[in-house]
């Protein structure tokens, strides 16, 4: 967990503002009701 | 559902089809939604989710020899593993270590509330030669 925040500060220091990305469309199935 | 994933901001669009039991949901450009966002909607509605397929972009590096999937500005970041269905598309991301690229992948069922998800990378797309 602390790496992956390690690595992502890393680049963030490295490249800020550099091209957001993200999430572009998630197809989520879903599964009856409680 | 619909309405309260379409009340998250960067959601753009959204489909829930509950006889087939999918939710298809689509992003502005710069969203800033997680995974965990949407499924909590889902959860709150009395709905269990499941696998989720995802088209998203980011960044590709390594830790410890792990290929990861960092999105740049998020404190989060998608641990990318071989798709059973496409094996040799985790094999491309060794020539694009630091590179922005599109990914298809499956999100799996998750628990918990994990800041490192995990993608099962169906296909790769370098950013800047999307179709």
């Amino acid at each position: 967990m602390i790496r992956i925040a390690a690595v992502t500060a890393f680049l963030l220091g490295l490249a800020p503002g550099i091209v957001q990305a993200q999430l572009q469309e998630m197809r989520q199935t879903i599964f009856g009701m409680d | 559902m619909r309405v309260a994933i379409r009340k998250i901001d960067g959601t753009t669009g959204v489909d829930v089809s509950l006889n087939r039991g999918v939710a298809v949901v689509k992003f502005s450009a710069d969203n800033r939604v997680s995974v965990v966002q949407i499924r909590d909607a889902v959860r709150s509605n009395g709905f269990t989710p499941k696998a989720a397929e995802v088209r998203i972009r980011g960044r590709v590096v390594r830790n410890d020899g792990a290929a990861m999937l960092v999105v740049p500005g998020q404190e989060r970041a998608f641990r990318l593993i071989r798709h059973a269905d496409a094996a040799a598309a985790l094999a491309e991301l060794e020539k694009l270590d630091g590179k922005m690229v599109e990914i298809e992948g499956t999100v799996p069922e998750s628990k918990g509330r994990a800041t490192a998800e995990i993608i099962q990378v169906r296909r790769v797309v370098p950013q800047g030669h999307l179709d």
